[in-house]
């Protein structure tokens, strides 16, 4: 499964952070995500199952990974661990 | 500004996931509104969540655009409207046109509503598209079109017009006589999509407004358009009517639209 570099950041906030809103991943990214556009993206990291969400009595939605998204991440910390080791090599 | 913009949201084809988007985004803004203490703070946070909706938007729509043009309605609809643009282009006095075209809306809405019921309804794509090509025909076509119709009936009646020599022209008649034909489709278009889209109890409902609206709007044109009587009591008694004759199928779509999304709140409720 190939992965855009917003989804990789999300994976990767979520797993750092634990379940967050929109809004906190937002301002976690530094700019990187912006607002309106992270729930589209959120939305098709669910249809791939890898994020869940559930919505709160406010409406808004919390956001946690999936054991499908910790192994995606997983899996690419691997890949990146790997090809560093053989850069350096 | 809000409420406005999450009723107008609520029309758009609902679909799980692209529905999500749209009410984070309205929850996100709703709770940082209910967080802001100034009015100056909740002003930035209404222009800030007014960007946040439009990139929802436009995100949605162009991850829907890439898949829109697979979907039979569209097909459907690009072949109608080069069939009648090709009948209507060569065929026919401008007339004759004009009494057949307000049929298109209950040609297409019939088409729609007789198919099959597991078919996809229009995408949040396809919706924008319909709804940017028709406020640019509201814009752009119907005051041409009610300044053409005005030059025709002053050249029946024999009266010299300065204007009359530029829509005299074969060709403006012919790029009149496509966008009329172009905004009855669309319309019949954006119409059924919005029928589609909305619940069950909404469809019998809006089926009922629109056969009584279409043949209504076909009946202003064949007959108070036929009636023959001196010019100057035609425009001042017959003008408005005429205005609303054009209008009709125009209305007809952001009514369903607006009737569409306040059914879908009470199903809601």
């Amino acid at each position: 499964m190939r992965l855009p570099p917003t989804q990789r950041l999300i994976l990767s906030l979520l797993s750092s952070r634990g379940p967050s809103y929109g809004l906190q991943l937002v301002a976690a990214s530094h700019g990187q995500l912006k607002r309106g556009g992270i729930y589209v993206t959120l939305g098709g990291m669910t249809q791939k199952g890898l994020v869940s969400s559930e919505v709160g009595d406010d409406g808004r939605r919390l956001y946690r990974l999936t054991g499908l998204g910790y192994r995606a991440l997983a899996a690419m910390e691997l890949v990146g661990a790997e090809l560093e080791r053989g850069y350096s090599a | 500004m809000r409420p406005f913009i999450a009723f107008a949201l609520e029309a758009f084809p609902p679909s799980g996931v692209r529905r999500e988007a749209l009410d984070a985004t309205l929850a996100d803004w709703r709770y940082e509104a209910a967080a802001a203490s100034t009015g100056l703070g909740r002003l930035a946070v209404a222009l800030r969540s007014t960007a946040a909706v439009s990139r929802a938007v436009l995100a949605l729509a162009a991850r829907d655009l890439a898949t829109e043009w697979r979907r039979p309605w569209l097909r459907r609809l690009a072949v109608a409207l080069a069939l009648t643009f090709a009948a209507f282009g060569t065929l026919g006095p401008v007339d004759a046109a004009l009494r057949i075209i307000p049929l298109f809306p209950l040609i297409v809405f019939v088409a729609e509503v007789t198919g099959h019921r597991e078919r996809p309804a229009v995408g949040l794509g396809g919706a924008l598209v319909l709804a940017v090509v028709s406020a640019w025909l509201v814009g752009v076509a119907v005051p041409e079109l009610y300044e053409y119709r005005t030059v025709l009936d002053w050249r029946q009646h024999g009266r010299a017009w300065s204007l009359g020599e530029l829509y005299a022209s074969w060709d403006w008649e012919r790029v009149m006589r496509v966008l009329l034909v172009a905004m009855h489709v669309v319309s019949g278009a954006a119409l059924a999509g919005a029928l589609r889209a909305g619940p069950q109890r909404g469809r019998r409902v809006l089926v009922g407004l629109l056969l009584i609206v279409a043949p209504l709007s076909t009946a202003f044109f064949l007959v108070f358009v036929s009636i023959p009587i001196p010019a100057q009591m035609f425009y001042s008694l017959m003008a408005p009517w005429r205005v609303l004759a054009i209008i009709p199928p125009w209305l007809v779509p952001v009514l369903t639209l607006c009737l569409a999304a306040h059914l879908r709140r009470i199903d809601q409720r």
